[in-house]
């Protein structure tokens, strides 16, 4: 345990060292000065706005951040034979992939906190200056919302990046599958709900109806975007909904993370 | 020890994968806004794929669009058929910002004030906004100026007093809006001042870009009001 | 007492069989050297003894829990201070991290390198971070694979002198290296390994040129065959 939180504390201060991490974390402090910039353009429900943008906003930078730090680090352990170093007794590979995947998400962590006090900053400003009518329906819980899903979404493009990591071969091919995932999270959901659409499956083979729907039971719900907007304006979160979608998500990393152990336990380095 | 961390490692994993499936089985069927997605247009799904995790945003998108695009139109000196198609692309933009967030008040807001004064769009926007007056039902505004619509520029009270009664029942709701349904119900029709009222309502409610049109309509109601006396 | 022991290591690729049966031992306060052309199946068999590489077959002991590593041509963590670095080594080992910068020190890194990134040090400092990592926290075995590689002469003489000094101090170290001298003047005793087998073992007595010369012919008719 001893080791893992030293491996973990070692790649959270690893990853705090790259000057991507960095900006990317001033792109998420500065976050809240673009959404009241953007907001600007509307007239009503600006706070609703400058939330939506911390919400798109929180997505992309965690995605971008695993992309850009946590990815590279990952490809430099494998395929720079960086791992080399950390994997000699007495740590284990076990010790070894949980002590990296903890020190990235501490750095997830560290970005939704971040985000977070950017959120509630907005908000803040919001119940204290904006009409009642301009901020239906937002409050602290709202800040909270935004951050918390986009925090275990992220976590759980973290766990599938570990899962590339364990049987990729080098930085390139843990980039290409890494993108991948993140391509077909973010595209999923948009793609299962167009399914529905009558018109549009009218000319659609039913075996590629039955390949995407099988596409999308092994991939997570990356749709709590629903539930913030449903809060955003005021109508009361389904909590049930909310706790299946976290357990979810919880299961999904379980998933990948124990696949990962077995993959990374069995390959030569 | 190594068959018990294999064992722990199947218990791991089959937890994993019971509550994946537990979720996905429940969360397959929840969508607030499935019933608006699932008779979309195309461009409204391409739209979506690339909004992702963010629909909010993209309604913002949408919004933002709108305005861009009727800042141009009313900045120039456009055909009767080019004003037409951007009539369309800007009722589109409004049709798709709602199909991402039903509950967006922007989206009524210029529905009604500016592409509902296109004849060719009024009952689209009206239909439009009596949807979103069901997403927004602490609201007494969309269902109420709907209804006026309806009343004003379609003359169908028939729809105009179903949208007033569902405003009348909203919390806020002013007196007014049961008076009016009362009085389209009765067969009334309603006078011009009322609608330079509604239109002068509208002009307090969308910001200044906007006005110049506003004010057009109301100029031009007055003076149809003139040459009446 | 053996601080490692290995029998009958086999390690098969799909293509190709990269050791066949190899036997080794190192003992406390033994320096075991390992030579060979490219390709003959060191790396491979440090990798297999340290667990990096899974092996076809045999047995590998590891009687010592913590172990000291040099990897061949090792790329460095960029985004980390040497100290950072080194740290790490000491607390996974169970040491304080402030004895970091006396581990740094002893490869001759300067202070004025050690709170700088890594990634700005030049290949020669690299290394010697990399060794610092491996000797950090006296590891009772240490395994070093070209540890020669980038050092400038006086780095070399440097580490040889530091290897000896942990030689009697009772560490077991096992090198592999092309530079034949540098094996000689460290080591107890060579493994001539050729295409994954221990071809000969020379014991290193005098630890003169007479013992450089000698491995090299061997080496030369190894390669020839």
């Amino acid at each position: 345990m001893t080791r893992i939180r030293n491996l973990a504390l070692y790649s959270f201060r690893e990853l705090m060292g790259m000057l991507v991490v960095r900006i990317t974390l001033t792109a998420a402090a500065l976050l809240p000065l673009a959404a009241w910039i953007f907001s600007e353009f509307f007239l009503m429900e600006l706070t609703k706005v400058q939330l939506d943008v911390m919400t798109a906003g929180s997505y992309l930078l965690g995605m971008v951040l695993i992309l850009i730090a946590v990815v590279p680090m990952l490809g430099a352990d494998i395929g720079g034979r960086l791992c080399y170093f950390y994997l000699v007794p007495p740590v284990s590979r076990n010790e070894y992939v949980l002590g990296r995947f903890l020190g990235a998400a501490l750095l997830l962590l560290l970005l939704f906190a971040v985000l977070l006090a950017g959120s509630e900053t907005l908000i803040t400003v919001a119940l204290e200056y904006a009409p009642a009518d301009r901020r239906h329906g937002i409050d602290w819980e709202t800040g909270l919302l935004i951050a918390g899903t986009a925090c275990y979404q992220s976590m759980t493009l973290l766990a599938a990046v570990f899962f590339i990591a364990a049987w990729a071969t080098g930085f390139a091919e843990l980039l290409l599958f890494s993108i991948a995932a993140c391509a077909l999270f973010w595209i999923m959901p948009p793609v299962l709900e167009a399914m529905k659409n009558p018109f549009l499956m009218e000319g659609v083979p039913a075996w590629i109806v039955a390949l995407v729907h099988g596409i999308a039971w092994l991939l997570p719900e990356m749709n709590a975007g629903q539930f913030i907007l449903a809060e955003l304006h005021g109508q009361a979160t389904d909590y049930t909904m909310l706790l299946l979608h976290f357990l979810g998500h919880l299961g999904y990393v379980l998933i990948m993370l124990m696949a990962c152990l077995l993959i990374f336990a069995r390959r030569d380095l | 020890m190594q068959k018990r961390s294999l064992i722990a490692a199947v218990f791991v994993l089959c937890a994993g994968v019971s509550l994946h499936v537990l979720s996905r089985h429940y969360m397959s069927v929840y969508s607030a806004t499935a019933h608006l997605t699932s008779q979309a247009p195309s461009a409204f799904l391409v739209q979506s794929v690339a909004a992702g995790p963010a629909p909010g945003l993209a309604a913002d998108y949408n919004i933002v669009a709108f305005s861009t695009l009727f800042y141009e139109v009313s900045s120039r000196q456009l055909s009767q058929q080019e004003k037409m198609r951007a009539y369309e692309y800007l009722f589109n933009y409004i049709d798709q910002a709602q199909r991402f967030d039903p509950w967006f008040w922007d989206v009524y807001r210029l529905a009604i004030g500016i592409t509902g004064f296109v004849p060719e769009y009024t009952r689209k926007v009206i239909l439009l906004t009596e949807r979103g007056a069901h997403h927004r039902n602490w609201d007494w505004e969309p269902p109420f100026l709907a209804g006026f619509l309806a009343h004003n520029l379609l003359n169908d009270d028939r729809l105009a007093v179903r949208l007033l009664q569902l405003s009348a029942t909203r919390p806020g709701a002013p007196p007014l809006a049961l008076g009016l349904a009362a009085k389209f119900l009765a067969g009334e029709k309603g006078g011009k001042q009322e609608g330079i009222a509604f239109l002068e309502y509208m002009r307090r409610l969308l910001p200044k870009e906007y006005h110049d049109y506003i004010e057009q309509r109301i100029a031009r109601l007055k003076s149809q009001n003139l040459e009446e006396h | 007492m053996a601080l490692l022991h290995c029998q009958g290591i086999k390690k098969h690729y799909r293509h190709k069989h990269a050791l066949h049966g190899l036997d080794l031992d190192v003992k406390a306060g033994e320096a075991v050297g390992l030579l060979g052309i490219n390709g003959a199946g060191k790396s491979t068999t440090i990798k297999i003894l340290l667990g990096l590489v899974r092996k076809s077959a045999g047995s590998v002991a590891l009687e010592e829990s913590q172990v000291g590593f040099l990897p061949e041509l090792a790329r460095m963590p960029e985004h980390i201070t040497p100290r950072n670095f080194v740290a790490l080594a000491l607390r996974i080992r169970g040491k304080k991290a402030s004895e970091a910068d006396a581990a740094l020190a002893e490869t001759g890194l300067g202070e004025e390198h050690m709170s700088r990134h890594i990634r700005l040090l030049s290949k020669g400092l690299r290394q010697r971070v990399a060794l610092a990592y491996a000797l950090a926290g006296s590891p009772r075995l240490i395994v070093l694979d070209e540890p020669m590689s980038g050092l400038d002469a006086i780095g070399r003489i440097a580490t040889l002198e530091l290897l000896k000094k942990r030689k009697m101090a009772g560490a077991g170290i096992l090198i592999c290296s092309h530079i034949v001298p540098d094996l000689v003047r460290l080591t107890d005793k060579v493994l001539l390994i050729h295409q994954g087998e221990v071809k000969q073992t020379f014991s290193m007595a005098s630890h003169d040129m007479d013992e450089v010369v000698m491995l090299e012919q061997a080496l030369r008719d190894w390669s020839s065959q």
